[in-house]
C-alpha cells in the first residue's frame, strides 16, 4: 500500500519541526554540556575520577552537529598562547584563587569543541604573527610578514597597485559588505600584525605609520588604512595601544608629554576618526573609556598607550589608567550588538607573546588569564544559540613545563616532590617552567638574578665550576623572575608545534581534528552562512 | 686621603673645574634632581685572567671615552668611539629608556615594564649620579675638601660585593673618580671634563628622527639584520646588561 503523500503544510511543519528539534537539541545540549564540566571539587578517589571521566564521555556522546547559523562571530586570539601556556595559566589561575590548579579550567577550556591548528605558513615551518593571523581571517596561507596579501607578493612591495592585486579580502571586510558591525580589540598596538590583518593589506607588517614606509612607497601605512577603510560603514570598534602611530610627530602625547607622535604626514588620525563618523568617540584613558555610553556611541576608537598597552600585571601602575581586556570586550560587544545583522569581533591578548619573548612566564600567564576573563565576559553577554566564539593562538612559544613536580606545587616555583626540591644532574634545583631559548640563558656563569630588595639585579650564585646558578635562595615566583633558557638569544622565539582551537556556539562542531590554521576563516564563514550548504 | 692627594688625582684625571664652572654650594647627592651638567669620562676595565676565558674576551681591551648629559628629566650617555648612546627620560611616574645606535640611525625603546622584566629598572638618582647613592651611603666618607675652589668628598669601602674608591664633586654632583674591584675585575672611571649643562661644548647626538623599535617587538623582527646584530649582543649579555 502506497503511503499518502504529505501535504505541503505537513512538509512545512515537518521542516519546521526539524528545525525546532535541532534548536531544542542544541539548547539542551548546551545545558548538558555544562553539567559535565568539573566542579571545583577535585575527585578524591579512584571511583570519583572514574565517574568524572565517564560523565565527560557521556556528555560528548550527546553532542550533535549544530546546524544553526551564527549571527555573530567572536574570534579570540592569544598571541603566542601555545598549549603549554594554556596549561600553565590554568594551573596558575587555580593556585592564585586557592584552588587545585591542575583541576582548574580557563573559561574557554570549558567549551565543548576543540581541535589542533597547524600554524606553519606558506614559507615558514615556525611562523610569525602576520601570516598566521592572515590565515585565520582570510582563509589562505601566506608568507612571513604579510598582512592579508597572498604569498606571491614581494616581502617589501612598496607599490599600492601591486599590493592591491595581491590583496585577499578579510572576514571583517566581508562582514562590513554585508552590513554587519565589526570590531577589533587588542592589548598590542592596534597596528600590530594580528589586529592589522583584519583591516589592512601590506606586504610588510612593520609599515605601521607613514614614517616606517620606504621612500617612494605608494602603499598606505597600516594606521592610515584603518581611517581609509573602504568597506561598509567602517569599523565600529577599534581598541588597543599604538597611539603614536596615529599622531603627528609634532604633537605631544597626552599621557607622556615629553614624547611625540610618529606620523610624518602631519595627519592626526584620532581627530580624523571623530570627524569621519557620526556618534563617534576617541578615548585614551580609563576615565574616558568608562564614560563611553555604548547606546549612544556607534564608532569607538580607544588608544591607551603610545605603543603596546601595559601587561595585565602592570596595568594597575598606569598613571592614566587602562581598561582590562575583559572591559574592552564588554564595551565592544555592547556597541556591536546594536546591529541587527550581527557582528564580527576579534579580541587579541597581544602581550602573551611579548612576555614570552622576554623570558618572563609570569606576565605571559597573567595575560593569558586576562584573555580567559575576557572570554568569560563575552559568554555572559552573548547567546550561544546565535554567537560562535572561537579561542585560539596564532603560534606557540618554546615554553615548557618540566620535571615531575607534585600536584599542587607552585607552577612558578622550583620543581619539588612532596615539598622536597628536585635536583638536576649537577645537584641543583630547577624551575618547573623554562624556555628552550631566550634571554634567560645561564651558561658562561654570567647570569644575574632579579633582586627584589632594590628592583635591580645581582650576580647569580654559581657553585664552583657549575654552569647553572644555584636557585636555592632565588624567589622564582617573583613576577620579574626570568626563567632559564637553554640556548642564548636576545629574545625567546616562537615554536612550531600546533596550537589549540576552542569553540562554542553555532558552527562549533566544525572544530575537530587537526586543521590547517586557515580553516578557521572557513569555519567562521560557514557558521555565518556565507558558504551556505544548509 | 689628604686634600693634596685628592688634588693629585684630580690633576691626573685632567680635571680643571675652576676654569669650566663656578664653584657653588654642595648638593645632596641622593636628591631627586641633581644640577644640570655635562661631563666627559674615561672608563678602563681590566680583568685578571680566569679559567673562564670566555668572560675575559668580552671585556673591552681599551679605555672607553664617554660623555654624559644630565637635565632634570633627561639623561644621555654617549660612547662616540662605538657610535652608541643611551637615553633615559622620566615622564611623570614613567621611566622611558632608549638605546641609540647612531650609525644605523635606529633606537630600541624599553618601556617601564620591559625594564622590570630585565631587572634593569634603575632609580633616577642612580642614573643621575652614575652611582647608586645607597652604595655611596655604605662607604666610609671623608670630610669634604676644597680643590681648585671646588668641594669634593672621597669615599672608600666595601659594598655590593665590591671594593670602592670614589671621589665626588659636590657642586655639580658628579663623580670625579670611581674605582671598583670585584672578582678579578678592576674598573676605573675618571672625569675628564665637566660643565654646567648650558656651557657644554658638545651637545648629545639628536636621535629624534631615528627609527624606534620597541624592545617587545624584537622577537618578531627576526628577519631584520639590525635586530639580528642587536639580539646577538643581548643574548650574550643575557638581557641583564644594564
Amino acid at each position: 500500500m502506497n503511503k499518502p503523500k504529505p501535504s505541503k503544510l505537513a512538509a512545512a511543519l515537518g521542516a519546521f519541526g526539524f528545525a525546532l528539534s535541532v534548536a531544542a537539541l542544541a539548547g539542551g545540549d548546551h545545558q548538558r554540556r555544562h553539567d559535565h564540566v568539573p566542579a571545583n571539587q577535585v575527585p578524591a578517589s579512584a571511583s570519583e575520577w572514574f565517574r568524572v571521566g565517564e560523565m565527560a564521555v557521556r556528555a560528548n556522546k550527546r553532542d550533535a552537529a549544530n546546524l544553526r547559523r551564527a549571527k555573530n562571530v567572536i574570534l579570540f586570539v592569544g598571541d603566542g598562547m601555545g598549549v603549554s601556556t594554556v596549561t600553565a595559566a590554568r594551573i596558575l589561575e587555580g593556585q592564585l584563587n586557592g584552588r587545585d590548579g591542575e583541576f582548574n579550567r580557563l573559561s574557554f577550556e570549558r567549551f565543548g569543541n576543540t581541535a589542533l591548528s597547524v600554524t606553519a605558513s606558506a614559507n615558514q615551518q615556525t611562523s610569525d604573527s602576520a601570516p598566521t593571523a592572515t590565515a585565520m581571517v582570510t582563509g589562505i596561507k601566506t608568507n612571513d610578514g604579510a598582512i592579508s596579501v597572498d604569498q606571491t607578493i614581494n616581502r617589501l612591495e612598496p607599490n599600492a597597485d601591486v599590493t592591491a592585486a595581491k590583496t585577499v579580502k578579510t572576514i571583517l571586510e566581508r562582514a562590513e559588505e554585508r552590513g554587519m558591525a565589526t570590531g577589533v580589540v587588542t592589548t598590542a598596538r592596534f597596528t600590530h600584525a594580528t589586529p592589522a590583518v583584519n583591516y589592512a593589506h601590506s606586504s610588510n607588517r612593520d609599515w605601521e605609520a607613514d614614517s616606517n614606509l620606504p621612500a617612494g612607497a605608494t602603499v598606505k601605512d597600516i594606521a592610515r588604512q584603518l581611517l581609509e577603510f573602504p568597506y561598509g560603514d567602517g569599523l565600529e570598534v577599534a581598541l588597543g595601544g599604538g597611539r603614536s602611530y596615529f599622531m603627528p610627530n609634532t604633537a605631544a602625547d597626552p599621557e607622556y608629554p615629553t614624547q611625540k607622535g610618529r606620523r610624518a604626514d602631519s595627519r592626526d588620525l584620532t581627530a580624523e576618526w571623530t570627524a569621519k563618523y557620526n556618534n563617534s568617540e576617541y578615548v585614551w584613558n580609563q576615565a574616558q573609556f568608562d564614560a563611553v555610553n555604548p547606546a549612544k556611541t556607534d564608532h569607538l576608537l580607544g588608544l591607551f598607550e603610545r605603543s603596546h598597552m601595559r601587561y595585565e600585571a602592570d596595568r594597575k601602575d598606569d598613571a592614566a589608567g587602562e581598561p582590562s581586556l575583559a572591559e574592552m570586550t564588554e564595551k565592544a560587544i555592547k556597541i556591536l550588538q546594536k546591529n541587527r545583522k550581527g557582528y564580527y569581533l576579534m579580541v587579541e591578548a597581544g602581550r602573551v607573546d611579548h612576555a614570552h619573548h622576554a623570558g618572563n612566564a609570569y606576565r605571559a600567564l597573567t595575560d593569558a588569564i586576562a584573555l580567559s576573563d575576557a572570554v568569560k565576559k563575552a559568554k555572559q553577554l552573548t547567546n550561544d544559540k546565535d554567537t560562535l566564539i572561537l579561542v585560539t593562538a596564532d603560534h606557540s612559544h618554546v615554553f615548557t613545563i618540566a620535571g615531575y613536580p607534585s600536584r599542587g606545587n607552585p607552577i612558578l616555583g622550583k620543581t619539588a616532590v612532596d615539598g622536597v626540591a628536585a635536583k638536576d644532574a649537577l645537584g641543583l634545583p630547577y624551575t618547573t617552567l623554562s624556555y628552550a631559548n631566550g634571554p634567560g640563558w645561564t651558561g658562561g656563569q654570567q647570569r644575574k638574578e632579579f633582586n627584589p630588595a632594590n628592583e635591580s639585579t645581582a650576580a647569580a650564585a654559581y657553585t664552583g665550576s657549575k654552569l647553572r646558578p644555584d636557585l636555592s635562595a632565588v624567589d622564582t615566583e617573583n613576577p620579574n623572575y626570568m626563567q632559564e633558557a637553554t640556548v642564548p638569544m636576545g629574545s625567546e622565539t616562537h615554536a612550531g608545534e600546533d596550537v589549540a582551537i576552542y569553540a562554542d556556539g553555532p558552527g562549533a562542531y566544525l572544530v575537530r581534528g587537526t586543521l590547517e590554521q586557515n580553516a578557521i576563516y572557513h569555519i567562521m564563514a560557514d557558521a555565518l552562512g556565507w558558504n551556505d550548504h544548509r | 686621603m689628604a686634600a693634596v692627594a685628592v688634588s693629585a688625582i684630580l690633576a691626573a684625571c685632567g680635571h680643571a673645574p675652576v676654569r669650566q664652572v663656578a664653584a657653588g654650594a654642595t648638593v645632596d647627592l641622593a636628591a631627586d634632581r641633581l644640577p644640570a651638567a655635562a661631563a666627559e669620562y674615561r672608563t678602563t676595565v681590566a680583568m685578571q685572567s680566569t679559567e673562564h676565558s670566555h668572560a675575559a674576551e668580552v671585556l673591552p681591551a681599551e679605555a672607553v671615552l664617554w660623555r654624559f648629559w644630565r637635565d632634570a628629566d633627561q639623561i644621555v650617555i654617549e660612547r662616540p668611539q662605538l657610535g652608541l648612546g643611551e637615553l633615559w627620560q622620566r615622564d611623570g611616574k614613567s621611566l622611558i629608556h632608549r638605546k641609540l645606535y647612531h650609525a644605523e640611525r635606529r633606537a630600541i625603546e624599553f618601556q617601564e615594564d620591559d625594564l622590570k622584566m630585565l631587572g634593569s629598572h634603575p632609580a633616577w638618582s642612580k642614573l643621575g649620579l652614575l652611582l647608586d647613592p645607597a652604595i655611596l651611603a655604605g662607604l666610609i666618607a671623608e670630610e669634604a675638601t676644597e680643590s681648585d675652589g671646588t668641594s669634593v668628598r672621597e669615599y672608600r669601602g666595601s659594598a655590593a660585593g665590591a671594593e670602592w674608591h670614589v671621589i665626588v664633586r659636590l657642586d655639580l654632583a658628579l663623580p670625579v673618580l670611581i674605582e671598583r674591584e670585584t672578582g678579578g675585575l678592576s674598573e676605573r672611571t675618571e672625569l675628564l671634563q665637566a660643565y654646567v649643562l648650558a656651557a657644554a661644548p658638545w651637545p648629545p647626538t639628536a636621535g629624534d628622527s631615528y627609527d624606534n623599535i620597541d624592545y617587545a617587538d624584537l622577537g618578531d623582527k627576526e628577519y631584520d639584520p639590525f635586530v639580528i646584530k642587536v639580539q646577538a649582543q643581548y643574548g650574550h649579555d643575557h638581557g641583564h646588561s644594564h
